[in-house]
């Protein structure tokens, strides 16, 4: 039992690299985009720049509570942060 | 949302600038193994078939979001233009769907029938599920439920005993359900991305 389950997650993991060999392609160098590392968030009082009707992404880990505005994500696509202690990544 | 942890130790990742289907592919630098970005998963490298674990996330306005987490800090910077700086579920919810699931078992709920329903009991990967939606933050969220009914009654998210429950936190005093992904798609790209995926469609 155990071995089909290996074996299957073999040939799907074989099935998502052959489909990506398939339909993936560079759309621009490595690193173009500028990735968000252990950005600096600020209080809710301190967004003046963040509309009420924005649309955010929030998370919270223990007593941490973070969100990242889609409208600014856009242009990151991705973050490296950390959430209570737990090192995340936020991706859009 | 993923955790950066896998197997002890922490992963920080970069833009490799490759679209797969139309989804951004990111690369870990510890061994440069490459993951999409939708599934968690890694294709290609060292890495490759490792699935990064799930953090529970929620997409909502600003508005709802510091209401609920007064304390909660926030990304500022500049916004980006065109479509993804104007992403509004309200504008046009006929183009959304919600994706409930993780990697590529996923299926997936469009908000024009989530709006009409507000709340949809499914069955998900044998699992009896919760997808339902608060009109005024535009939340929508996925919960496996068990044998619970749940339906919006004068503005709260009751069970079918008529119990109150946080729909942004699954919870009810102690109780909590346990969050699925779920992530606004454009309805076209997810039928891209997951070909043959599964739609829910009401009955």
């Amino acid at each position: 039992m155990m071995k089909m389950l290996i074996l299957l997650m073999g040939l799907l993991a074989q099935d998502l690299e052959a489909d990506y060999e398939k339909h993936a392609h560079r759309a621009v160098p490595r690193d173009a985009f500028p990735v968000l590392h252990d950005p600096k968030l600020v209080p809710a009082a301190e967004a003046s720049d963040v509309r009420d009707s924005d649309v955010v992404i929030g998370v919270m880990v223990g007593t941490e509570a973070k969100a990242y505005p889609i409208a600014v994500m856009g242009s990151h696509e991705l973050a490296n942060d950390n959430c209570g202690r737990e090192p995340i990544a936020v991706s859009w | 949302m993923y955790s950066r942890r896998l197997d002890g130790r922490t992963l920080t990742f970069g833009h490799e600038g490759i679209l797969y289907k139309n989804s951004f592919v990111m690369y870990d630098k510890e061994t440069k193994s490459l993951w999409i970005h939708t599934l968690g998963e890694a294709v290609k490298g060292p890495l490759k078939g490792k699935q990064l674990e799930f953090i529970p996330s929620f997409i909502t306005t600003w508005k709802a979001w510091r209401t609920k987490h007064p304390e909660t800090l926030v990304l500022t910077g500049r916004r980006a233009r065109g479509m993804m700086g104007a992403f509004n579920l309200g504008r046009n919810p006929d183009r959304y769907g919600l994706s409930v699931g993780q990697g590529r078992e996923t299926k997936l709920y469009p908000y024009s029938l989530l709006h009409k329903r507000k709340v949809i009991h499914d069955d998900f990967e044998g699992k009896k599920i919760v997808v339902a939606i608060d009109a005024d933050t535009m939340t929508a969220r996925a919960f496996e439920c068990g044998d619970r009914k749940f339906r919006w009654s004068n503005g709260t998210f009751e069970d079918e005993t008529g119990k109150a429950w946080d729909l942004l936190q699954g919870a009810m005093e102690d109780e909590r359900l346990r969050p699925l992904p779920a992530t606004p798609w454009l309805i076209e790209r997810w039928r891209a991305f997951y070909p043959g995926g599964a739609e829910y469609e009401s009955e």
